[in-house]
């Protein structure tokens, strides 16, 4: 059972969210329960370390005359519920969304304008959100996660090519299908990590195998089926014909 | 005096003259020296410390030899101590070489000056070490009284905020170079002209002081050009300013301009209602407020918001560069969504280069959505407590083969462009603190820069 915790500081508007939640978990059968409805952002947290597993969090962001605004909120929250949902209520449609997206992965945010929009809302997140529950059940995709800086990127491992070390640096540059970005590792704690589907055909290169479109034996390189290009050095060369 | 006592005497110097250098590296760096990893931290320790018995040996040797006496080996001796300890610093901060030889000048100026102060004080004459009387003089002035003058000094510097100065100075180039070209020949100055002036005759004390005020001279025109060169910087940054004030008053006119023009449009509309519901024709009243709501976002909502998002842009270097890119942007009739959710101060990466990585990203946004309906930008700009990230994401339409976009000469358009992306990969790549990041998502295609903050690790 999924918890869903609303934190909104306006009582009225706080009581028409729970009601209508309420309802709507009741007519649509979903495998919900209002955890914790409160205007105050320091209850929702302590309910949240608590609680165990994800949950559903709509939150308002201009909390007024509270400790924290609904940023602040969702990035206490993203500690202990990395997974989560995280929806934003809002009074103003100009809402610096992208920022929200980016730092919380929130999934959406409501415009409190009229009764209507703000319940049309409601109801549309619960019904995305069970989607995508069903969607993530069927799949089985395993995924590669890094920080970078104060962002954790997920990458599925299928759509890794290789990773590259820059010398001299501990920066790793991982180069995929959709994604290409730097970060501060070592290749050797990389190859412990991924196993034996990744093999370290050079020094400086840690190769998807099954990404491999083809060898250059003469030149030591290896294309990629992204159409990259990296190396492989002369006693990895047995390891990689056998490998594909 | 035995080998030995003058080796272990000539380390103890050594390592105080390190110790004084790194010690004036933190109050012009403002940063403490760094270990990035164990194993650099064992090197970072080690190599200073080979480094010091090394030259301890080595001049123990010359002094042994007599050699030191000779004027020539004297000033090379001391340019290898400063280059051996311009070498340790540049190796303790991971600063630029260049920047550390300035340090290790300053320090060594300061050093010479408070050791010549304290022995004008001592003694009228040069000290003869092998009289024991003259030899404590000697070690008491070296160890304990040269050094409270020099940590006096230091103190006075660190007061006069000069790290600031420093600082700005060795963003100009051109005067950067040639002070330091000037005042890295103050050994020569120093040990030279203190024995020529000697050899006219003149007494120790009267020599050094001629030197010195020599150096000072110097030193107060170099602090005269730095600052002159900061007033222009100044002047330049206010004319930058003003011309930004000009393109927002511009924009903030045009916004009048249209709600003059939606307020007339709206009067209109408003009567039109008016006759609606008194008819009774509810839904003809709703889709008209439903109309005017859109109207008034589409014509002045998107550029009231951008300029709230501009106002938390407070370096005016970027305010400018997006202010431009903005203007540039509406011409096209391009929308950007502009979003800087907290206020951004700046970053630690070089201004000019944070505007030029900036730019390309931005161009290379527009160039793609150009002349395409409902063609969108997306610039976020956030500062969270320990980085800052700067996204630009637009909608693709053509497929990319993003391995190639870094290479010099790629480019979808035409071919005499495409140096763009290939220079911001080489800026970016100077950059210890920043991360590039490139993905396509559903169809957009995001680049980001993200910069952490050097007090972040």
């Amino acid at each position: 059972m999924l918890p869903v915790y609303i934190c909104e500081d306006e009582e009225e508007i706080r009581r028409i969210q729970m009601e209508y939640l309420e309802k709507q978990i009741l007519i649509e059968g979903y495998d919900m329960k209002i955890a914790v409805c409160s205007g105050c952002p320091e209850k929702i947290l302590d309910a949240v370390k608590d609680a165990s597993g994800r949950g559903i969090y709509f939150l308002d962001v201009e909390l007024k005359g509270e400790s924290m605004d609904g940023f602040s909120l969702g990035q206490q929250i993203r500690k202990y519920d990395p997974r989560g949902f995280i929806i934003y209520v809002t009074a103003y449609k100009n809402l610096a969304f992208e920022t929200f997206r980016y730092h919380l992965e929130a999934l959406d945010y409501i415009v409190k304008e009229s009764m209507e929009t703000m319940k049309e809302g409601l109801r549309h997140s619960l019904s995305v959100i069970t989607e995508r529950m069903q969607a993530e059940q069927g799949e089985h995709r395993e995924f590669f996660s890094v920080k970078v800086m104060d962002v954790v990127k997920h990458v599925p491992v299928d759509e890794i090519m290789f990773f590259e070390a820059a010398p001299g640096t501990h920066r790793i540059a991982l180069h995929g299908t959709n994604d290409w970005f730097d970060f501060i590792g070592s290749l050797r704690e990389l190859e412990g990590q991924l196993g034996s589907r990744f093999l370290r055909t050079h020094r400086a290169y840690l190769v998807n195998v099954e990404q491999i479109a083809e060898l250059d034996l003469k030149g030591r390189e290896i294309r990629m089926k992204n159409g990259e290009r990296c190396l492989f050095s002369k006693n990895m060369k047995g390891q990689l014909l056998e490998r594909i | 005096m035995s080998f030995l006592e003058i080796f272990g005497y000539d380390i103890f110097t050594g390592l105080f003259g390190l110790a004084s250098d790194v010690c004036v590296g933190i109050v012009i760096l403002k940063n403490m020296p760094r270990g990035s990893r164990r194993k650099y931290a064992f090197c970072k320790v080690f190599l200073p410390l080979v480094y010091v018995v090394t030259l301890a040996f080595l001049m123990a040797f010359l002094y042994k030899g007599h050699l030191l006496r000779l004027t020539a080996v004297n000033i090379a001796a001391s340019y290898m101590v400063l280059l051996g300890n311009a070498a340790c610093i540049s190796m303790l901060f991971g600063e630029a070489f260049q920047t550390c030889w300035g340090i290790v000048i300053f320090s060594g100026i300061a050093k010479e000056f408070s050791g010549a102060v304290c022995f004008s004080l001592l003694s009228d004459r040069p000290l003869d070490l092998s009289i024991p009387n003259e030899r404590m003089l000697y070690l008491f002035g070296n160890t304990l009284m040269s050094p409270a003058l020099f940590l006096l000094f230091l103190f006075f510097l660190y007061k006069m905020k000069i790290g600031k100065v420093y600082c700005q100075w060795m963003e100009h180039k051109s005067s950067w170079g040639f002070g330091l070209i000037c005042l890295s020949t103050y050994p020569l100055l120093y040990i030279g002209g203190a024995e020529f002036l000697m050899g006219w005759g003149m007494s120790r004390n009267g020599s050094l002081i001629f030197v010195f005020l020599i150096m000072f001279v110097m030193l107060a025109l170099f602090n005269y050009m730095g600052l002159e060169e900061q007033q222009r910087k100044e002047f330049d940054a206010q004319q930058l300013i003003l011309k930004q004030q000009n393109a927002y008053i511009h924009t903030l006119e045009g916004m009048q301009e249209e709600m003059r023009r939606f307020r007339h449009d709206y009067k209109n509309m408003m009567s039109g209602m008016y006759l609606k519901a008194k008819e009774g024709d509810l839904t003809e009243a709703l889709e008209f407020i439903r109309e005017m709501t859109e109207d008034f976002d589409s014509q002045i909502g998107g550029q009231l918001r951008q300029m709230s998002q501009l106002g938390n842009v407070y370096m005016s270097e970027i305010k400018g560069l997006l202010l431009t890119k903005l203007s540039e942007m509406q011409k096209d009739q391009t929308a950007c969504e502009l979003e800087v959710m907290h206020p951004f101060y700046g970053a630690e990466f070089k201004t000019t280069d944070l505007c030029r990585c900036l730019g390309i990203l931005i161009d290379n946004a527009m160039d793609e959505v150009r002349g395409r309906e409902d063609a969108r930008v997306y610039i976020m700009i956030s500062s969270q407590e320990d980085c800052t990230t700067f996204r630009v994401k637009n909608l693709l339409y053509h497929k990319v083969d993003v391995p190639e976009i870094w290479k010099q000469g790629y480019s979808t358009r035409g071919t005499d462009r495409g140096t763009g992306l290939a220079s911001y990969k080489k800026t970016v790549d100077l950059y210890e603190n920043v991360l590039p990041v490139t993905a396509v998502k559903d169809g957009y295609f995001i680049q980001e820069l993200k910069i952490r903050k050097r007090n972040a690790e």
